[in-house]
Parts: C-alpha cells; sequence; structure tokens
C-alpha cells in the first residue's frame, strides 16, 4: 500500500491500519446491509401485493390477520360472513366490484383457495394486469370449467412438480395432520403465468368446489344451491376511485358502517400494512441502532489505527519527504490510505449481508411465504458506497495533516 | 467484547424506547362522518356526532372516550330537540331515525337520526338540547355545533369515580 517503502527489510513492515480496524467496519457495513435488506425487501414483499384491492370485507377479528389472509395466503380466517351480507355491500354505490373467496384448504403446503369465477378475468392483482394462462408469459392449460377443477399459482406448481391433468386432494385445514378430503380429486386444468405476488403460491379451486367437497358436510353443501345459507371467508372489494387515483373520500363512511354489523368488518389494506411496519419497525429501529453503534465504534478504531501507524512510520515518511516527496503527496497517500480502507470494509461488508439475505430467503420463504430476494439493492444500499469513502476521508484527515505536518529532518533519525 | 456488545444492545434498546415514547399520543377522538363530537353526560358515556349539510342535520350516536367509531343503538324512534341558531330563536326539530342496512339497524334499534328544516339552511352556529335514552338511561342531550360539547371542560371535573364503584356496592 502507499506507504509501505520497502527500506525496512528486516525490521517489522508497515501495512494497512489494523485488520481489527477493518473487520469492524466490515461488521458494521454488513449489520447495515442486512438491515436495509430486511426494512426494504419486506416492505417490499407487502407493497407490491396490496395493489389490486382497495378493501378487504371480512368477518369479526384482526384487521391484520384479515389482511395477510386474503392477500398473501398467510394465517387463518378469523371466521365466516354471510352471502346475503356480501350481496348488501355489493348494492353500495362505492363497491365497483366484489370477488368472494373462501380459505382454510391446502395442499402439500400451500393454500387452496375457493374464488369465484371474476377472481380470474376481472381481478387486477397489480393496476391494469390480469393473470394470464397464455404460454408467452409462462402459464399453461384453461380457466376452471367444472367444479372439479383447479388452477395452480406459478410458484405452487414449480415447487409441487403439478403438470396439467394431474389430480389431488385437498386438505380441510392448513396445519399439519388436518383431515384429507380423501373422496375428493380435483383436476388441474390451468396454471397461471408467473404474477410475483403471493397469488403465486396458491391453488385456486371455484367456489362451488368448496360447498360440494364430501367431508364438509349437507349443511355446507346445501350452501353450494341456497345463497341465504351460505357463508364465504371473505371478498376482494373494488372500491370507487376520484381524481389521481385516490379512494373515495365516503370509504371512511362505508367501512364505518359496515364496522356496525354483527359479523363483518371492512379492512382497507392501505391503512393496515403501514401498522405491520410499524410493528416490524421495532426491530428494524433495534438492528439500525446496533449497526449505527458498531459503524461509530469502527470509526474510532479506523482514527487510532491510523494515527498508531503514522507514529510508527514517522520515519519512512521522513525518507519519503527525503527522496522528493512533497507535504501534498504525503497528506494525500494517508488520505487515500484511510478512504480505501473504509471503502473496501463497506464492500466486504455488503457483499456477505446479500448473501446471508440469500441464505436466509429461503427458510422465510417457508415459513411465512414472503419473498426476500438478495438481488435486491435498495437505494441504501447505493448510497452506503460513498458514504463509506466520504467517512473515510473525514476519519483519515487528521491522521493525513499530521502527516503533513511531519518535518523531515527531525523524524529521518527516529527509531519506531 | 461481550461488555461492547452489551453497552451496544443497551443504548439501542434506550434509543428505541425513546423513539417509541416521542411517537406515542394519547387516544384521539375521531369522527367517522366528518361531525362534531358532542358529549353526552360528564365522563364521556357516549357521543352524538352532528353534522349539517345544507337544510339536513344528521346525527349520531357512538360510544365515549375514544370509541368514537363504535355505533351505540338507540331505542328511540325519534329525538326532540329545541334548536338555537346564533341570533335567532328557538326552533322544535323532530329528527326521525335512519336505519343503515350495511349496520344491520331498524327503526327502534338505530344509532342514526336525521331531521330537514328551512330554518338551517346558512345556519352556521346552533346549540341543541333535547333528551334521548342512551345505554338504557334517559340522557340529556346537549349539542354546540361546530365546536362540540364536552361538559367535562365546562365544570370542574374533579369528582372521584370511586363515587360510582361505592354506589355499585
Amino acid at each position: 500500500m502507499p506507504l509501505s517503502t520497502g527500506h525496512s527489510a528486516g525490521r517489522k513492515t508497515h501495512e494497512l491500519p489494523s485488520d481489527s480496524s477493518q473487520e469492524s467496519y466490515q461488521t458494521s457495513q454488513f449489520n447495515l446491509a442486512c438491515r436495509f435488506q430486511y426494512s426494504g425487501g419486506s416492505e417490499k414483499a407487502f407493497a407490491a401485493d396490496n395493489l389490486g384491492v382497495d378493501a378487504v370485507l371480512g368477518p369479526k377479528g384482526s384487521p391484520l390477520q384479515i389482511t395477510l389472509n386474503a392477500l398473501f395466503h398467510l394465517e387463518e380466517m378469523p371466521g365466516k360472513i354471510k352471502w346475503t351480507y356480501y350481496k348488501k355491500v355489493l348494492k353500495h354505490p362505492l363497491v365497483e366490484q366484489g370477488i368472494p373467496f373462501i380459505s382454510g384448504h391446502s395442499y402439500g403446503g400451500f393454500r387452496v383457495n375457493a374464488v369465484g369465477d371474476d377472481f380470474f378475468t376481472k381481478f387486477e392483482y397489480q393496476p391494469g394486469q390480469r393473470f394470464s394462462f397464455e404460454a408467452a408469459d409462462g402459464g399453461s392449460g384453461h380457466l376452471s370449467e367444472t367444479k372439479s377443477e383447479a388452477i395452480a399459482g406459478a410458484e405452487a406448481a414449480k415447487l409441487l412438480g403439478i403438470k396439467l391433468g394431474d389430480t389431488f386432494n385437498p386438505t380441510c385445514g392448513v396445519n399439519a395432520g388436518d383431515p384429507v378430503h380423501k373422496h375428493d380429486f380435483i383436476k388441474f386444468v390451468g396454471i397461471m403465468a408467473p404474477t410475483g405476488t403471493a397469488h403465486d403460491r396458491a391453488i385456486f379451486i371455484p367456489l362451488k368446489s368448496f360447498y360440494s367437497l364430501e367431508g364438509h358436510g349437507s349443511a355446507v353443501q346445501e350452501m353450494a344451491d341456497d345463497e341465504d345459507s351460505r357463508e364465504i371467508s371473505g371478498a376482494y372489494l373494488k372500491l370507487k376511485h376520484i381524481r389521481r387515483g385516490a379512494l373515495h373520500p365516503g370509504i371512511q363512511e362505508l367501512k364505518y358502517d359496515i364496522n356496525q354489523s354483527q359479523g363483518a368488518q371492512l379492512v382497507i389494506p392501505a391503512e393496515v400494512l403501514p401498522r405491520l411496519y410499524k410493528i416490524i419497525g421495532w426491530a428494524d429501529t433495534m438492528i439500525s441502532g446496533i449497526a449505527l453503534m458498531v459503524l461509530g465504534l469502527s470509526c474510532i478504531f479506523l482514527f487510532s489505527s491510523l494515527m498508531a501507524a503514522l507514529r510508527e512510520r514517522r520515519r519512512d515518511i521522513a525518507l519519503f519527504r527525503c527522496l522528493g516527496a512533497t507535504r501534498r503527496t504525503v497528506f494525500g497517500l494517508m488520505l487515500t490510505e484511510s478512504a480505501l480502507t473504509s471503502l473496501f470494509g463497506a464492500l466486504a461488508g455488503l457483499i456477505p449481508g446479500h448473501v446471508l439475505v440469500g441464505i436466509a430467503a429461503h427458510y422465510i420463504k417457508i415459513e411465512s411465504g414472503l419473498h426476500f430476494s438478495p438481488l435486491f439493492i435498495s437505494s441504501a444500499d447505493i448510497w452506503m458506497i460513498p458514504a463509506a469513502l466520504l467517512l473515510g476521508i473525514l476519519i483519515g484527515f487528521l491522521p493525513a495533516f499530521q502527516a503533513y505536518r511531519l518535518g523531515a529532518l527531525t523524524n529521518i533519525n527516529k527509531e519506531n | 467484547m461481550i461488555k461492547k456488545i452489551f453497552t451496544a444492545f443497551i443504548c439501542s434498546s434506550l434509543m428505541t424506547l425513546s423513539v417509541y415514547a416521542h411517537d406515542h399520543k394519547e387516544g384521539e377522538h375521531k369522527s367517522a362522518h366528518g361531525g362534531c363530537l358532542n358529549a353526552i353526560c360528564e365522563c364521556e358515556v357516549g357521543h352524538a356526532e352532528v353534522k349539517l349539510e345544507g337544510d339536513t342535520l344528521k346525527v349520531w350516536f357512538v360510544g365515549g372516550g375514544s370509541d368514537t367509531l363504535k355505533a351505540v343503538k338507540i331505542p328511540d324512534k325519534e329525538l326532540i330537540l329545541s334548536v338555537v341558531p346564533e341570533g335567532a330563536a328557538a326552533q322544535s326539530l323532530i329528527l326521525k331515525a335512519v336505519p343503515n342496512e350495511l349496520s344491520e339497524e331498524s327503526v327502534g334499534n338505530c344509532s342514526q337520526f336525521a331531521a330537514k328544516a328551512d330554518f338551517l339552511k346558512g345556519v352556521k352556529k346552533f346549540t341543541a338540547t333535547g333528551t334521548v335514552t342512551f345505554k338504557g338511561k334517559k340522557q340529556p342531550l346537549r349539542i354546540e355545533y361546530p365546536e362540540g360539547y364536552d361538559p367535562d371542560e365546562d365544570e370542574d371535573h374533579d369528582h372521584d369515580h370511586k363515587d360510582k364503584k361505592e354506589e355499585k356496592k
């Protein structure tokens, strides 16, 4: 590196500031990289999915639980709502579209949801984007035509090795050990093109299939034809918008009216998800705090290492000066050394940070179904590199200035 | 090293707590329909949310404290209010129960009341008094529009809530 003159053969060589300072710097950047990945990745994982649904009509219970179940195929619905009530909500002038669904079944660890027919033709998983079965998009097959036909999400199909024409027996429940509908064989007739949303990790059957599953008993089977007794888990609602895509202000009154009912509530994911971020924010703040502490300590280590290195190299610097190096050159060399140490520390922390996210993503996906990508680069990641460089320059400024002021003649004969 | 990690953990925990303490606000009273909230009785047993739209006066009965987004159903079929617009004489106004289908209400089990009257047109400020059967008791109702009414602010609200507990005993 810059200040290694090589003249001191036989004596100890002066190298970069101590390894510990670079390691601690690396650790702090690693912490920060993980924190930004966790925070940015989790927000991305949730935010991308709530688009396309303005509100969810669900049973009484936790709004967060309803949002997670309806949009992310996690958790369980806290109850059921009456079909007749759903029909009443559909008549409200602010409600443009409703798609009923029933959750609570699974197959191979993936949720099996019964959905209204409009789900595949009218539901927009993101503004203007509907589910596709086109081969060009990565899909195959067609919509369910009979009640014993199912459609698989792209990821569920890939991970379970589902092919068109395969049959399966849904499990009545979402937990291990729940009973299986042994006599109900449902055939896969379609595989949806990837959407990048949680719907890729689910299997869908027609609404009527749910009521007619053999194990559900006569009371549930009657619901297939008798709408008055029919129950659903909830419904995706598309509501009236005003200019610039904002929800109609009357939504709050609609929400109030529905929430006064005995068995239903209106959940607006755009209101619920920020609360979820707030809960996650606790962990987020903790990780940030620890990362910043380590960063602070690393800066102190780097500074003290540079000062120690300067003391050790006084003779080298003096020799350098005698050989023709100007004060500015010495100043520049010290500053470059500090900046490069900081930069390499940042890079050496960022890379393992992303690698760790890549390893953890697999387990997070299994546990929660959320998708984290190690390739996701947040804006904070990008800013971290120039910030590390700048921090290195700031830390190195004082040692560089000391080197700048070092007298060549007074230090040439000094032993280290 | 362990000491450093422990210190860092304690510091970051304190930082987190201070952030939480800063963010935490006391429960605010929200009105679901953008109207003004008028407390019923002392200690906010409930509220009457009032909104004047042109010549129509709407009243929703909601919960007390910060429970203002929860309707309280009233057995009365109508409310009789004595309305005093600012700078005008008192007028009697009969508000009828307006059951909301989505709230599964019916006349006699309804939280929303409304009335139309020509004298309400252009009124910016008024007070109104009457009575309402609220949570099983006949309670006096006072409305101050558009500021809202809170008897606990009016009088010295320093009575001890222990009195109520003793009464129950």
